[in-house]
């Protein structure tokens, strides 16, 4: 509606201004009154030159008797401005009156979309949590890091989504900040080693590794730190270190974990005894899973993600654990585009902390962050 | 709302273009004086109208709206907000659209300060110039809207070519678009004179400080550009003879030109024919300048757009303006009355000397510029013509008109004497003959050449500076008479003296930094020192950092000079967006030198490939173009040269007429 | 001197300025302008060292040889022939292998390039000109992804 107010004033104001001057009194003028004053100007100006020297005052006398003859020509020359005539002011006022609005509105009518509103970044952010999409969420918490640099929690869950989405330089980012302000645990580090290896096109380099390392002093159950330190090993061709470790991780294997096979492969690679096989619990995976778990591929990534996200949810479920948890779990799910299973762990969760209104506070500023209670 | 209000702002600048196309002009014809009139505050609403969709354009890139496809293309949220501001003309549609709102503004100018015109030629003036603005908003909206949405918006953008990320991005275009498209006045003041039948020396006076105003902000948008390609592109050069430099320097040299023989036109009558041919080809150069930019038929950073239909459709406006103002001049021109007669030893002679040298050098960089397009596209052969062809032909037709440079001012109008000039000119000579002696002496017979060119560069700025002494009468007349004569020479004299004296500093510039510079291409490990022309350099390391937008390897060098140390960061960056990759040169200015470092491969151990350059001077180059365009300042604030006649003069006339 | 001597001297001056700059225009075209050529082009020319050259190509995959000093060597090809050009200073920053280059320089007796400047594309989607049509006409046109891997 304002739009069309504002059009409306525009056009307004642009009929306005050629209709105007229709309708005042012209003041007497003829062009001949400007040249008389340019060549009054010239004849005092041959008069400076001579006195500075510019011109030789034989040659000043000649340029006199020039513009002098520019004069007499300029001042013959009058000529009165014709009356304004009023069928032709009439026809220029219909031309305002009608061509440019017909003409700005087709145009516009063609080109424009006035019903598509603006959509300033800023405000699409601050719209009500839960319409936006998953890039809107990750705007927002950026929106909120870019604010407020040491909110550790926030680095925290972006890291493991930029890691999913390839954006491994902002992971690695994301996963420095969130060890500087949350302290190191196992996940973290080998969070960080793994962006810093896809940043890298899959090398394990020094720093990951050193990553991996600590993780894997840290938790030594882990698999994925040790995953990654073989793989180093392997790239850095120390074979005998390598097949060790390979073995090792192999020899953790309860079967059927996706990487089992690739692992045993790499044994083999290398020169190695590949382990007995256990029984797989499941049926195997399919080959090019395997393969794709070692290039780091997006759907592997999606895996390990959803692989984490379960397995918290696992442990949350039999062993239960602080809100905290609980509430990365709902974010998490939220983040993988599982709404119903967020609202499933909100729902347990406040069954757990059904006595602490602090908890059940907590668990309802995640529901309203992440759009649930809509 | 107010991406849709900027876009109906455009198509009502459209609409209310087409009347003051044609309404004014048909008043003029008909000496209808009403009608005429409706020209000034029409120019005035379309320059608001563009510029309100000019704001709103920008408002959508400082909010980050990806709702608009141009926006999308070309920002990013985490831009500073400064590269938002500069990223509105960092893309073809924006640099279009500020093309058309300086167009708007000088039209709306002329209506604001032309009082002093006679109405109908100011009513046919404002005319043409819409022509040419409602062929550009046509040629926006048909083919380079701004305004195109894009839904559903994006929520982050694709962000702008990082090596636009400049503050010289922020500069330079609108610099040099005033001055291109400043040029539009002088064309549409000669087609309305064409039209009008009426060229004189009122014309000459009415025009020039229009065509001054254009060639000053040119003279800057030219050394602006040419310095951010400098410090920007990381190879320490800083003109390439890059297709689209000259397209801009074209104009240029066609403009130097009109404004000189604008002054013969103006003072004597004379040249007439030829000053209108100039301010037509002056402007047809411009359009020329952005066909070859924006049309994609050269590939360079400049070139955003290489959509064929945008070529074809600013093709047929150059064609169209071009051939339609010539087939105008071919046909009115014979009717123009020949002027005032002068002697070729002359003031005039000197300013005709000066034409036909500038225009000839302007011809062999058009010809340079267009050869390789035409001849492929007659037999699909490619060659580049670079730098060597046009320091074999642009240089030496310099030359001569430098050395004559000196003697122009002080010859005298219709008939000089060269002999008396020349004795005047003794002191100017002589510190030119020591200066070629002292630096041969010093530099070595190796550097005999640029012993000539420094020599060349001191004449022209001692030549500069006699001027203004001669005809102050300094040392012939008493010291306090002196001082009162320099004191009341007309502010255009001061303008002419700083305008020729900077002409000297550039060429100083340009000679010493070429041939004095030393350069040092060095593979440096961390803790290595090197010397280059009397600076010790030590490579302390690199550092990598992280910035708004990218991220970037420092090499920390630690420069000493003279007992003074500083600090030198240049860099390589990636910009995280796009993903790519830029060098980034650190500077260090010392006098009038500057020491230039940028970086290349890294090698193994932590070493890394150097690009040291000492470059005595060379700040004298852009230096001097500052100063040309104080010049043309000065010139424009002298009284004689304020936007038309004296008005009161104007009033006195017609009173003592009616009386 | 008389209305007529004055015209003359005009003429005669504007005359003499036009036939210098036409003069220049033509030496320079002689042997200052370089032409563009593909290593196909290259591999059937003989080495003139007064002739500089554009060489267009795509520098060749696992041709750069950075080497320990700053003369680096790179193999450009147009996937038919390719030639080893030599180059001392700082590559451009966007060039890489499997990309579109132009190297400016003179083709030595040994069959080598002996390159002065050479410029890489400049932005994602830019090709240098004269490379894209050299390689279209060969056929061998591909979109930049296919030619990085």
């Amino acid at each position: 509606m304002l739009l069309w107010f504002s059009v409306a004033i525009l056009t307004a104001l642009a009929v306005l201004t050629v209709l105007w001057p229709l309708s005042r009194r012209a003041e007497a003028d003829d062009d001949a009154s400007h040249d008389v004053a340019v060549y009054r100007d010239q004849l005092e100006e041959v008069e400076r030159d001579v006195d500075r020297g510019l011109i030789e005052p034989g040659e000043a006398e000649a340029a006199r008797a020039e513009i002098a003859r520019r004069l007499l020509r300029a001042s013959g020359k009058a000529e009165a401005t014709a009356a304004s005539g009023l069928t032709r002011r009439r026809a220029v006022a219909v031309v305002a009156l009608v061509a440019v609005p017909a003409v700005a509105l087709l145009l516009y009518a063609g080109l424009g979309h006035p019903g598509y509103p603006d959509q300033p970044r800023s405000a699409r952010l601050e719209q009500p949590a839960g319409t936006g999409d998953m890039a809107t969420l990750i705007a927002r918490v950026e929106d909120q890091l870019a604010k407020d640099p040491d909110d550790g929690r926030g680095w925290e869950v972006l890291a493991p989504i930029y890691l999913r989405m390839g954006r491994a330089n902002d992971a690695v980012a994301a996963y420095r900040n969130a060890l500087r302000l949350q302290g190191e645990n196992a996940e973290r580090l080998s969070g960080l080693g793994e962006s810093i290896v896809q940043a890298n096109g899959g090398v394990v380099t020094d720093e990951a590794s050193a990553a991996f390392a600590k993780a894997r002093d840290l938790d030594p159950g882990a698999t994925r730190p040790r995953f990654f330190l073989a793989m180093g090993l392997s790239q850095e061709g120390k074979t005998d270190e390598a097949i060790a470790a390979w073995t090792d991780l192999a020899a953790s294997a309860e079967g059927g974990e996706p990487w089992l096979p690739f692992a045993r492969a790499q044994i083999v690679a290398l020169g190695g005894e590949a382990p007995p096989e256990t029984e797989p619990v499941m049926p195997g995976p399919r080959r090019a899973d395997v393969e794709a778990a070692a290039s780091m591929s997006a759907d592997d990534r999606q895996a390990m993600v959803e692989g984490m996200v379960s397995q918290l949810a696992t442990r949350l479920d039999e062993e239960g654990g602080s809100v905290e948890e609980w509430q990365r779990l709902m974010r998490a799910y939220h983040v993988l585009g599982r709404s119903d299973a967020a609202r499933d762990a909100a729902a347990k969760a406040r069954e757990a902390f059904a006595g602490d209104p602090e908890a059940q506070a907590r668990i309802a500023s995640t529901e309203s962050e992440i759009g649930l209670n809509q | 709302m107010l991406n849709e209000l900027g876009h109906y702002a455009l198509v009502l600048a459209l609409a209310l273009a087409l009347v003051q196309s044609t309404v004014p002009l048909a008043g003029a014809r008909m000496r209808d004086a009403r009608i005429m009139r409706i020209a000034d505050p029409v120019a005035g609403m379309v320059f608001l109208l563009v510029g309100l969709s000019f704001a709103a354009l920008m408002v959508a890139y400082v909010r980050s709206d990806f709702s608009l496809l141009n926006v999308f293309q070309n920002s990013h949220s985490a831009k500073p907000m400064i590269f938002k501001i500069s990223g509105v003309w960092g893309n073809h549609e924006g640099s279009m659209l500020l093309w058309v709102l300086i167009l708007a503004l000088f039209s709306a100018l002329v209506a604001a300060f032309g009082g002093a015109l006679p109405r109908s030629l100011k009513a046919t003036v404002l005319s043409v110039q819409a022509w040419v603005l409602v062929a550009f908003l046509v040629f926006i909206l048909a083919t380079s809207n701004p305004f195109v949405r894009l839904s559903p918006a994006p929520l982050e953008g694709q962000d702008l070519n990082p090596i636009l990320q400049d503050i010289g991005l922020a500069i330079h275009p609108p610099l040099l678009y005033v001055g291109y498209v400043g040029f539009s006045i002088a064309f549409s003041f000669a087609v309305a004179a064409l039209i009008e039948g009426r060229i004189d020396a009122a014309w000459a006076r009415w025009v020039r400080p229009w065509t001054l105003l254009a060639w000053l902000f040119l003279t800057l948008g030219i050394a602006m550009g040419s310095y951010w390609a400098y410090y920007e592109l990381g190879w320490g050069g800083w003109w390439f003879w890059d297709p689209v430099e000259n397209a801009s320097f074209m104009p240029w040299l066609a403009g130097t030109a009109l404004l000189h023989s604008a002054i013969v036109m103006e003072k004597r009558d004379a040249l007439k024919i030829w000053t209108i041919l100039l301010a037509i080809l002056t402007f047809s150069l411009s359009l020329l300048g952005t066909f070859l930019v924006r049309s994609g038929v050269l590939t360079s950073v400049h070139a955003f757009a290489t959509d064929p239909t945008r070529g074809v459709f600013i093709l047929g406006i150059l064609i169209v303006f071009i051939g339609g103002s010539f087939a105008l001049y071919a046909w009115r021109a014979q009717m123009l009355r020949p002027g005032g007669l002068f002697a070729p030893i002359s003031r005039e002679g000197a300013l005709v000397l000066n034409n036909l040298f500038l225009t000839a050098a302007c011809a062999t960089v058009l010809v340079g510029t267009l050869y390789p397009l035409v001849l492929e596209a007659l037999t699909g052969e490619k060659i580049s013509v670079g730098a060597p062809f046009f320091n074999l032909t642009f240089g030496p037709l310099m030359i001569p008109l430098l050395m004559a440079v000196p003697f122009g001012p002080m010859l005298a109008w219709k008939r000089g004497d060269l002999f008396a000039v020349a004795q005047r000119l003794w002191v100017a000579l002589v510190a030119a003959l020591v200066t070629v002696a002292v630096v041969a002496w010093l530099a070595g017979n190796t550097h005999l050449l640029a012993a000539l060119g420094i020599g060349l560069a001191v004449w022209l700025m001692a030549g500069a500076l006699t001027e203004p002494l001669v005809r102050a009468k300094v040392g012939r007349e008493a010291f306090g008479t002196s001082v009162r004569r320099l004191v009341g020479l007309p502010r255009s004299a001061f303008g002419t003296m700083l305008g020729h004296f900077a002409l000297g500093m550039t060429l100083f510039g340009i000679v010493a930094s070429s041939a004095f510079e030393s350069e040092r291409i060095v593979v440096m490990t961390p803790g290595e020192t090197i010397e280059i022309a009397g600076s010790r350099l030590t490579f302390e390391g690199m550092v990598a950092e992280i910035g708004p937008n990218y991220r970037q390897e420092v090499g920390v060098f630690r420069s000493v000079r003279g007992g003074r140390a500083a600090e030198m960061r240049p860099a390589k960056r990636i910009y995280t967006a796009r993903q790519m990759p830029t060098t980034e040169a650190a500077i260090r200015t010392h006098g009038l030198s500057q020491l230039y470092l940028s970086l290349g491969d890294a090698k193994e151990g932590g070493a890394i490939v150097v690009r040291a350059y000492d470059k005595p001077f060379v700040l004298l180059i852009w230096l001097g173009a500052v100063v040309m365009a104080l010049g043309g300042l000065v010139s424009l604030s002298d009284r004689r040269l304020r936007v038309g006649a004296p008005r009161p003069a104007a009033k006195r006339a017609s009173g003592a007429r009616t009386a | 001197m008389t209305r007529k001597q004055r015209r003359l001297t005009f003429i005669g001056v504007i005359g003499a300025v036009l036939a210098c700059a036409v003069g220049l225009v033509f030496a320079a075209m002689g042997d200052k302008v370089a032409f563009f050529k593909t290593p196909s082009e290259l591999a059937t020319m003989t080495p003139d060292p007064g002739k500089r050259i554009r060489l267009g190509g795509l520098v060749e995959d696992g041709s750069l040889d950075r080497g320990t000093d700053t003369t680096v060597r790179f193999r450009v090809t147009d996937l038919n022939d390719a030639v080893t050009v030599s180059y001392t200073g700082i590559l451009p920053d966007l060039f890489r292998e499997g990309q579109g280059v132009v190297a400016e320089g003179i083709l030595q007796p040994d069959g080598t390039f002996r390159a002065d400047s050479v410029l890489a594309r400049h932005d994602e989607s830019y090709m240098p000109k004269e490379v894209a049509d050299a390689l279209k006409e060969q056929n061998h046109y591909f979109e930049s992804e296919t030619l990085t891997q």
